[in-house]
């Protein structure tokens, strides 16, 4: 056992040991103490001071899991509500997204005693009040996304029984949370959840998955003025740009004709996982030609083969639409900023400018400065002029 | 072509986040009064508050501890379980009383509408049998034939979709909106929010959706079977990286069968780029009232009545997904009939409780 571990397990026992000395007028065993002798202790301990008791600065797992062994060795009965108040405090102790916190918790059922017996302990609901406990357990779990595992479908098979009410639960959950774990085909779960990952790893996975293009490079850049920055400017430490475009936006870019208007746009909001991130867009208005989704057959047009060469050729040799170039817009390149203003964009499209020289002939406008933060399907107002910006000005 | 000056506007910035019309303080004020049927935490396919149709205003002129009395007509509500004296789920519902003197002011206005409608429809059923559409029924689709059903161009096509979140019942703190966008596109946005109301009833809060309601003279279900031949649900839209949850509708005709719809999520990627999200109907798997069965059977869309998407991911925070078109689209190499296991269970068995 750690020396970690023995310290909140002595200063946990310390807190909680309190509430069990006392003298119960029902059980058969007295627990021996001195404390047990002053008059305040003879009052009837509530069970939910064994989390409560613990102070907020020692909340930690640790804690959490010595209060459950101190339960299971001191106490044979009130396993259910004891359950319930440890439910109430799962978050706050942080163990709300482990298996191991829910493993101990329905642990401390009694294995085999309350496994049906007979036909009509398997018609009714045995053990009712243990049974529905159990099945909040799981409901929490549930909840936190927490994936079962076979060990825990055997704790609660041999708490219950194999077939029973709170065992179809987790049945059910080892059947379907596997099935749709990874039913989101555009982010890697494993990469994201249970990491600690900095701001700019988690914008770079936010990138890619909202990026459409296959071949999108994703850069970091690091800003900071270096040696000469004062030092007051230890703030800029933090600065970074995460920012990403495809080959194929470069070849559009350097299409684009002298003084096109190009707005980069922002910040808007995505989730990954849970997280919420704010990026930055940089679109040109969208192609002259129409955008066709949906092509026309009718009878006679299918069948029709008359210019089956020139349909051929033009098929082959004409330029397609590529993902970039949407219905009302055209989108340049996406980028997350440490700081989302309009100088750490101008910063961007500096670093943009490298490798696309063109961009210094075009109109640039920048509206980030703006507050608020949208999400994409709201359009941006033209209206606070002073924070429009011409690239070619700065 | 340098500093092109561009006008200053005089206006102020108008906020396009505006607050939503439905103050969820007073939802939350007003005392529910009687009979509330029991509801399950998250059952997302409730309907929303009888009277309420997409972005109306809820009447601010309701005093505190009053309860909005349900219309006779005009309000769209699919009745609960009629087990219950309260069919419909909503409070009030089975002490309502109505006047005769209400009848004779909406009643004629609302026959006349249900009439043209019906007027419509006959019309529209024309007799004779187009080609195109006699492949579609016969199972004639050729690969990457798609139909877009569903668009958000006009007025109408909006009314069609109502919207509901669990403020609506005064379960939670969630608010949701459906609204058009410039782009002929309509966007579904809200706020999520998992705080639980005190009332010693509900215990998980936190949902959002729209749901179709179309329906046919005076009433009358309407089915997608037009679709039944197509083997993919195309939904064109924008998300913002949240997972939301598709639902395909059929409740039948029994009490029993009126929670029956199919699921699956809808994974956003977010950003500026438009998402085709192609999701086989063999994909769905069935659940009653939001909940996965355990016997499991495909979606038969001969009885699909309706289409919903619902966000409740526990993620608490705003959330936007613009819709451009929901349709279909066949795959001719989609072979697959379920993805899910299907079995009989033996005559004397009780496990597919």
């Amino acid at each position: 056992i750690s020396i970690q571990l023995m310290k909140t397990v002595v200063s946990t026992f310390g807190a909680v040991y309190r509430s069990y000395c006392q003298p119960r007028t029902i059980s058969t065993c007295r627990f021996v103490s001195a404390q047990s002798s002053r008059p305040e202790e003879t009052r009837l301990a509530h069970i939910e001071r064994q989390f409560d008791a613990v102070p907020k600065e020692e909340r930690s797992r640790e804690a959490f899991h010595a209060a459950i062994v101190l339960f299971k060795e001191r106490r044979s009965r009130q396993h259910v509500e004891f359950i319930h108040s440890a439910l109430k405090y799962i978050k706050e102790f942080g163990v709300h997204k482990e298996l191991d916190t829910y493993k101990a918790l329905l642990n401390i059922f009694p294995k085999g005693k309350m496994i049906p017996q007979n036909t009509f302990q398997r018609i009714m609901l045995h053990y009712p009040q243990q049974q529905n406990c159990c099945v909040k357990v799981l409901d929490e779990m549930e909840w936190h996304g927490v994936q079962p595992d076979k060990e825990i479908h055997d704790i609660v098979v041999n708490a219950f029984g194999e077939w029973n009410f709170a065992t179809k639960k987790i049945k059910r959950m080892v059947y379907w949370m596997p099935k749709l774990k990874y039913s989101n085909k555009y982010i890697d779960r494993r990469q994201i959840e249970g990491k600690k990952l900095t701001a700019a790893e988690l914008s770079g996975h936010a990138l890619k998955m909202m990026a459409r293009d296959p071949a999108t490079t994703i850069d970091f850049v690091k800003l900071g003025d270096g040696p000469s920055s004062s030092s007051t400017d230890a703030h800029l430490e933090d600065d970074w740009i995460v920012s990403a475009q495809s080959v194929q936006q470069r070849r559009i870019l350097a299409g684009l004709k002298e003084g096109t208007k190009i707005t980069v746009d922002g910040p808007f909001r995505v989730y990954i996982m849970e997280h919420p991130i704010q990026y930055v867009k940089m679109t040109s208005p969208p192609l002259d030609k129409p955008f066709e989704e949906f092509e026309k057959h009718d009878m006679v047009g299918r069948e029709d083969f008359s210019d089956w060469f020139s349909e051929w050729t033009r098929e082959r040799s004409g330029r397609g639409r590529s993902v970039h170039e949407q219905r009302n817009e055209t989108v340049l390149a996406m980028s997350v900023l440490s700081k989302n203003d309009n100088l750490s964009a101008e910063k961007w499209i500096r670093y943009l400018q490298k490798t696309s020289p063109s961009l210094e002939k075009m109109m640039v406008h920048i509206r980030i400065d703006k507050g608020d933060e949208m999400f994409d399907t709201e359009k941006k107002e033209d209206v606070n002029k002073e924070e429009v910006h011409a690239a070619n000005t700065v | 072509v340098q500093g092109r000056s561009v006008p200053m506007a005089a206006c102020a910035a108008a906020s396009l986040l505006h607050s939503s019309t439905r103050s969820l303080v007073g939802a939350a004020r007003t005392t529910a009064a009687v009979g509330r049927v029991q509801r399950r935490g998250a059952a997302d396919n409730a309907p929303t508050r009888q009277g309420k149709q997409h972005n109306e205003v809820v009447s601010s002129e309701l005093k505190e501890g009053a309860v909005e009395k349900p219309k006779l007509f005009g309000g769209f509500c699919v009745p609960v379980n009629i087990a219950f004296p309260n069919k419909k789920g909503v409070p009030g519902w089975e002490d309502r009383e109505h006047d005769v003197k209400e009848v004779m002011k909406e009643g004629p206005a609302m026959l006349k509408k249900e009439f043209e409608k019906l007027g419509r429809e006959l019309s529209s059923m024309d007799g004779s049998v187009e080609k195109t559409d006699i492949l579609e029924t016969l199972g004639g689709l050729k690969d990457d034939e798609a139909r877009a059903e569903f668009r958000f161009h006009t007025p109408e096509d909006l009314s069609l979709w109502h919207t509901g979140c669990d403020s609506d019942w005064k379960e939670g703190f969630s608010s949701a909106r459906f609204e058009p966008t410039d782009r002929g596109t309509a966007v579904f946005s809200g706020t999520l929010s998992s705080a639980i109301m005190k009332d010693g009833r509900v215990e998980r809060a936190g949902w959002a959706s729209i749901k179709l309601e179309d329906k046919a003279a005076f009433n009358r279900r309407k089915y997608l079977s037009q679709w039944n031949n197509y083997s993919h649900l195309m939904i064109k839209c924008r998300g913002d990286g949240r997972s939301y949850k598709v639902m395909l509708h059929s409740p039948l005709a029994l009490d029993m069968t009126w929670g029956d719809s199919y699921s699956f999520p809808l994974h956003t990627h977010g950003g500026p780029y438009w998402q085709y999200e192609r999701i086989p109907f063999s994909k769905f798997f069935h659940t009653v009232s939001g909940r996965i069965q355990d016997r499991q059977q495909s979606v038969s869309l001969t009885d699909v009545s309706s289409v919903s998407i619902v966000l409740m991911d526990r993620l608490d925070g705003p959330f936007a997904l613009e819709l451009d078109w929901i349709g279909v689209v066949h795959d001719r190499s989609h072979i697959e009939e379920t993805a899910y296991e299907t079995y009989t269970l033996p005559l004397w068995n009780t496990h597919g409780i």
